[in-house]
């Protein structure tokens, strides 16, 4: 703990909070200034109260929920942005989905932060976004992002081109969307026609599921039309 | 010979026996013009009746002959019409210059008036009506015909004293037979006997059609000719056809001489218009009969002919009245049988008990069947074809088959003679009596050939010089048909045409009947069709009905589903927004309990202890409302939700997820949302439960109009139809697709053993 007056030159650090809980403001108020060389500049329980007030104060550090009246979550976040590009964004937040921190952290802001791990972290928090660091709560420390919305590109050689006629045909329709059923029925096929060219097409590009099939058409350019 | 005989007939029937030119001098003859009165041609015993010669007469005025008064009568009687057509007695008179007293007769030929002048005899006085009348009396308690001949015969010879009266019948080949006769008994008898069709030409049968009477007082008269002999008036020989005096064939003089007859009277005998035979009548010695009595024997013998007529039609009607039953009974046989065949050969009474004859053949579309004896199949076949070729008639007779068909001399003995009735046009079919051959002994009245004589002349015709009884074979005849036999058959005929086209009624109606009903089936079916259209209809009205209830249902069951996902989110809010906010506020009040300086240091940990646990209830409460409905959903989109859900299933499972999400930020209809949101979740558990896979597939992408989700696994699929009812994967099933409904998406799910599932789900935006 550093004495209030050990560091006379040391800048304080201007913190607005943002929060449509009176209470949970009031508590985190009360965390930040127990620091001594944080201030709280500026308080608003909406969405729109904050962005005036980051206009008016341009503090360092705005502290923002996701869930607010008026403005919030990534709107709320690029609108600060708009009216004080120097400020840092920290979210303190109930929401825990991947979804919310991915968004935010999108929109720009420099921490995410849950707020059940407020009490012991928002300061750390500050610290580390006041200090140019980008702050994700622990929580997500263990989630490991997988290479869902990534994508293997599929195998790029030219095994499409040994596929007949009627094989690439049914390709587009399932990659389309369509069913099995669905497709032999636009082909004017039976059905067990339409498995047969399409477990062979399969086999012939090394396709295992219709989710390395939909890749490949993106990839062919099938799906445009 | 065959030459000789055709010479004969020929010659005969040529001969124009009603122009002879020359009259029987018993009498005198008189031509006169009727418009000048005129004499124009004189014949006969002028001198006897007429008290001048024959020369003086031609050119003569008729007051020549006539006194005054006498012509006033001829004037009143041509003018009178009809009058003259055929001889009337004008008046008799009782001289003339000192001619005899004579019966004078007039009539009209060829527009000249014709006198005959006869001697009149004193018995001319007698009331010859009631004479008549006597005879037609006796003649008709006669009990048939054959006796009504023998009573003629009787009664002619009665009245007039001849030597022989016969009753003389014209058989079907127009010989002669006589039927019945009344004779002086030391005459010879010609009861029998039959004479040949030569012996009354053709021209002589036409005159006893138009004449009742011939008389020849004496055959052995000198004719005395007409003078001038063509007629100056009409240039022509004089018709005599209706001339008592008329001069005969010298060949019918010759005739009688031959048979001993010197006088000869001939009375026809005509039944129903056809000259059925003669009374006949002979005289060694000549014998006059005045014209009076000859009057009287015409009206006698047109009496007789209708007695005779009567007698005969009685007879037939007796056998008429018997086969009309059998007809009957035939015919209501032929009626109850379906085959006209079987019913016309194996009926009772049998058609040989209809027509009396020795067999019958029942011919019908080239079938034979017959009863009793008949011709061999092919013979009849032969013969029907010949019928068919030659006979026009419905019902052809004869007795005497082998004649006319030359082919049935080799069956003559079973079918010489033929009564055949056709039942059908072409091809005909028949219905054909067959009698046998009857080796009949004829017994002719001298041989039956004129003989040619040659003399001084040339060749001339001479009758037969004997009339004796002359024995002949006849062969090749049956006995022959009745006129009741050809009245039967053609009644029978008639019967069968009419059954035939009944037939062809009931064939007609039949197919009328089988149209009607087809008509009834037709409208039945019409009804039918109706009543499912009703029922269609009904079942349609039920069908929007239950539609309409579903709908409601669906209603209420989105109106559900969107009340729960409401409260869901209300609830999740409610755990976020307040539970969430609260342990935030407390964890926050203990830290600055903890900071504060009287903080003992047990109170410290304690507080610490307060402070973790406070943060996994927070834990504990995200958690919960997100498995209640993440906020995400809402806040951040369908793409968001599903990473969040996969990424917990990553978390929570062994299994490996592959990611196509197209979406990105879009938004789609909160329904649609929420509807893929919850499908997705249930599949994923279903894959989690059941499947027992390694891998899962997730597309997620959306054109303009459609958004589509298909989840795959590597699982050990299923085959729907052997899910158990109840299984809740069978339930889940069911929920998503109402859930699919409410939005208007569909599912489709691809399975097989061992193949994997592959869930497809559509719905529009």
């Amino acid at each position: 703990m550093l004495p209030s007056d050990a560091a006379p030159a040391a800048r304080r650090l201007q913190v607005l909070l943002a929060d449509d809980h009176p209470v949970v403001l009031a508590g985190m108020k009360a965390l930040v200034t127990a620091e001594g060389d944080i201030d709280v500049v500026g308080e608003a329980a909406d969405g729109l109260a904050a962005v005036d007030l980051a206009a008016r104060l341009k503090p360092a550090i705005a502290v923002i929920d996701i869930s607010m009246p008026g403005l919030a979550g990534k709107a709320l976040a690029i609108r600060l942005k708009e009216v004080c590009p120097d400020c840092k964004l920290l979210t303190l937040t109930v929401h825990e989905d991947h979804g919310y921190l991915k968004q935010m952290l999108e929109a720009g802001v420099s921490g995410y932060l849950l707020k059940r791990s407020a009490a012991g972290n928002l300061i750390t928090a500050l610290r580390i976004v006041d200090a140019g660091g980008i702050y994700i709560d622990p929580a997500y420390s263990t989630r490991v992002l997988s290479g869902a919305d990534v994508g293997t590109p599929p195998d790029e050689t030219d095994q499409a081109s040994q596929l007949s006629g009627r094989e690439i045909e049914v390709l587009k329709l399932l990659a389309a969307g369509h069913s099995v059923k669905a497709t032999a029925a636009a082909l004017q096929i039976a059905v067990k026609t339409a498995e047969t060219y399409k477990s062979r097409a399969f086999e012939k590009l090394g396709l295992h599921s219709r989710v390395e099939l939909i890749r490949l058409a993106l990839g062919k350019g099938w799906l445009k039309q | 010979m065959t030459q000789a005989v055709q010479v004969d007939i020929s010659t005969c029937e040529r001969e124009p026996i009603q122009i002879p030119g020359s009259v029987q001098p018993h009498g005198a003859l008189l031509v006169i013009d009727p418009a000048t009165l005129t004499i124009l041609q004189a014949a006969g015993d002028t001198q006897r009746f007429l008290a001048c010669t024959l020369d003086v007469l031609p050119g003569a005025h008729a007051t020549r002959v006539f006194t005054a008064d006498q012509v006033a009568r001829i004037e009143t009687h041509i003018k009178a019409p009809g009058r003259t057509d055929k001889p009337h007695q004008i008046f008799v008179r009782t001289s003339l210059g000192g001619g005899l007293p004579a019966c004078v007769t007039l009539h009209q030929i060829d527009g000249v008036l014709i006198f005959e002048f006869e001697a009149s005899m004193d018995e001319s006085q007698a009331d010859f009506i009631s004479i008549v009348q006597d005879m037609v009396r006796r003649l008709q308690s006669a009990a048939n015909p054959v006796a009504a001949c023998q009573t003629a015969a009787d009664e002619v010879r009665a009245i007039t004293g001849f030597d022989r009266v016969v009753v003389y019948r014209f058989l079907s080949d127009g010989a002669g037979v006589v039927d019945a006769e009344a004779r002086r008994d030391d005459i010879t008898s010609f009861l029998g006997l039959r004479f040949p069709a030569g012996d009354i030409p053709p021209q002589a049968r036409e005159l006893y059609l138009r004449n009742w009477i011939r008389a020849i007082p004496d055959a052995r008269y000198t004719p005395s000719p007409l003078v001038p002999h063509i007629n100056p008036r009409t240039a022509k020989p004089l018709d005599m056809s209706f001339c008592a005096l008329r001069s005969v064939s010298p060949v019918h003089l010759e005739y009688l001489a031959n048979m001993n007859v010197r006088a000869s009277m001939s009375l026809s005998l005509i039944l129903q218009g056809r000259l059925w035979g003669l009374i006949a009548c002979h005289h060694e010695a000549p014998m006059h009969l005045p014209y009076q009595r000859r009057v009287a024997l015409e009206l006698f013998t047109q009496m007789a002919s209708y007695i005779l007529e009567t007698k005969i039609a009685e007879g037939e009607l007796a056998a008429r009245v018997r086969t009309s039953g059998l007809h009957d009974d035939l015919v209501a046989s032929l009626s109850r049988e379906d085959n006209l065949v079987r019913g016309l050969t194996a009926s009772q009474p049998d058609l040989l008990k209809f027509i009396s004859a020795a067999g019958v053949v029942v011919w019908m579309d080239g079938q034979m069947s017959h009863h009793g004896e008949v011709p061999a199949r092919e013979e009849t076949a032969a013969l029907v074809k010949w019928l068919n070729e030659s006979v026009r008639d419905g019902v052809y007779h004869t007795d005497c088959l082998p004649l006319t068909y030359e082919p049935a001399k080799a069956f003559k003995s079973v079918a010489s003679g033929m009564l055949a009735l056709s039942v059908s046009r072409s091809p005909k079919d028949y219905v054909i009596w067959f009698r046998p051959e009857i080796v009949e002994t004829v017994r002719w009245a001298g041989r039956p050939e004129k003989t040619i004589e040659e003399d001084q002349k040339g060749i001339r015709l001479s009758p037969r010089k004997s009339f004796a009884a002359w024995e002949e074979q006849m062969q090749m005849h049956s006995e022959p048909w009745s006129n009741v036999d050809i009245q039967t058959a053609q009644a029978l005929r008639v019967s069968l045409l009419e059954v035939v086209l009944h037939r062809i009624d009931q064939v007609a109606r039949e197919k009328e009947l089988a149209r009607a009903r087809q008509e009834v089936l037709l409208e039945e079916l019409d009804r039918r069709i109706l009543q499912w259209e009703t029922t269609a209809r009904e079942l349609k009205i039920e069908g929007d009905r239950r539609a309409l209830i579903e709908a409601e249902l669906s209603q209420v069951l989105r109106r559900t589903v969107i009340d729960q996902e409401n409260e869901r989110r209300r609830i999740a809010r409610e755990l976020h927004d307040s539970l969430g906010q609260y342990l935030t506020i407390m964890q926050l009040e203990f830290d600055q309990i903890a900071r504060s300086e009287s903080a003992d240091p047990r109170v410290v940990k304690g507080i610490r202890n307060l402070k973790d646990l406070a943060s996994s209830v927070g834990t504990e409460i995200n958690r919960l409302a997100w498995e209640i409905r993440p906020t995400s959903l809402d806040d951040l989109g369908l793409q968001t939700a599903v990473e969040q859900l996969v990424q917990e299933w990553c978390e929570r499972s062994k299994l490996t997820f592959d990611l196509q999400l197209m979406l990105n930020d879009r938004r789609l209809p909160p329904a649609v949302e929420t509807a893929f949101y919850r499908v997705l979740q249930e599949t994923i558990n279903n894959v989690v439960k059941h499947a027992n896979a390694t891998k899962v597939g997730i597309i997620l992408e959306a054109n303009e109009n459609e958004v589509s989700l298909i989840v795959e696994d590597d699982g050990k699929g299923f085959v729907w139809d052997q899910m158990a009812e109840s299984s809740s994967s069978r339930l889940g099933l069911l929920g998503m697709r109402e859930r699919l409904a409410l939005v208007g998406g569909r599912i489709e799910i691809e399975s097989g053993h061992e193949k994997g599932t592959t869930v497809i789900v559509h719905a529009p935006i």
